[in-house]
């Protein structure tokens, strides 16, 4: 999938972070995943992921050591890159 | 505007490693976390600006804010470069990150003190001279709040 494009403050973030976006390959019609993910050598780490369903963008993060629960969703947001920023703003750790 | 002593004796256990800051810090109100951050964020000018000088680029900043992240990783404790980031970006007067979207307060504690920890491990100064160094941020935060 194509990874909807975000501004160049955040672009140069990302990357002067090692962050970088990753889209979920073949998503469902009307659907999409970016995952927000961290290279670090040979290890990537991941942060949260957005998603994209009902016309909305869905922000989820990171926030306990293992994983991403339902229940670690921030907000709807209409355009992807307020719900990356929310991403960004709200993970507490790497998984 | 002064700085309620209970800010200024969290931010002294925080950086003496007293077990009260936690059960401080969990203690605040929203209305009291936003006056306990805004001391926060001068006790962080004050311990950052001797690090970084008094003048930094954007990439310095970022930098910093991965060292900050990758020492409290170590440590296992939650941490966000971004916010991190945010705070030094904010102290430095560069253009905010997250401008469109609030920083929760709770991750500006908790990235606040990730900088104060980071430092406090590296200067000895820092525990050495606590109350000089709080005392230089409860003046400086009287200066930036002053009518």
């Amino acid at each position: 999938m194509e990874i909807p494009k975000v501004g160049k403050r955040i672009r140069t973030s990302l990357e002067r972070h090692g962050y970088s976006l990753q889209g979920q390959p073949d998503p469902r019609t009307g659907e999409a995943t970016v995952h927000v993910v961290r290279e670090n050598g040979q290890q990537t780490s991941y942060v949260g992921h957005v998603d994209h369903y009902l016309g909305v963008w869905h922000a989820f993060a990171v926030v306990r050591p293992a994983a991403v629960y339902p229940e670690d969703a921030f907000g709807q947001f209409d355009s992807f890159e307020e719900a990356l920023l929310s991403v960004l703003v709200n993970f507490t750790h790497v998984a | 505007m002064s700085v309620e002593p209970r800010f200024i004796d969290q931010v002294r256990c925080l950086i003496l490693k007293d077990p009260r800051a936690k059960a401080l810090n969990e203690a605040l109100s929203p209305s009291d976390r936003k006056f306990f951050n805004g001391f926060l964020m001068t006790v962080v000018a004050v311990l950052v600006t001797p690090r970084l000088g008094a003048e930094c680029t954007a990439e310095e900043l970022a930098a910093f804010s991965d060292e900050v992240a990758a020492s409290q990783r170590k440590e296992r404790r939650p941490v966000n470069e971004f916010v991190i980031e945010e705070i030094v970006r904010y102290i430095y007067g560069k253009p905010q990150l997250f401008a469109t979207v609030p920083v929760p307060p709770a991750a500006v504690s908790t990235a606040g003190a990730a900088i104060v920890r980071h430092i406090r491990d590296r200067e000895p100064y820092v525990v050495d001279n606590v109350d000089s160094v709080l005392a230089a941020a409860e003046q400086l935060h009287k200066k930036l709040n002053q009518g």
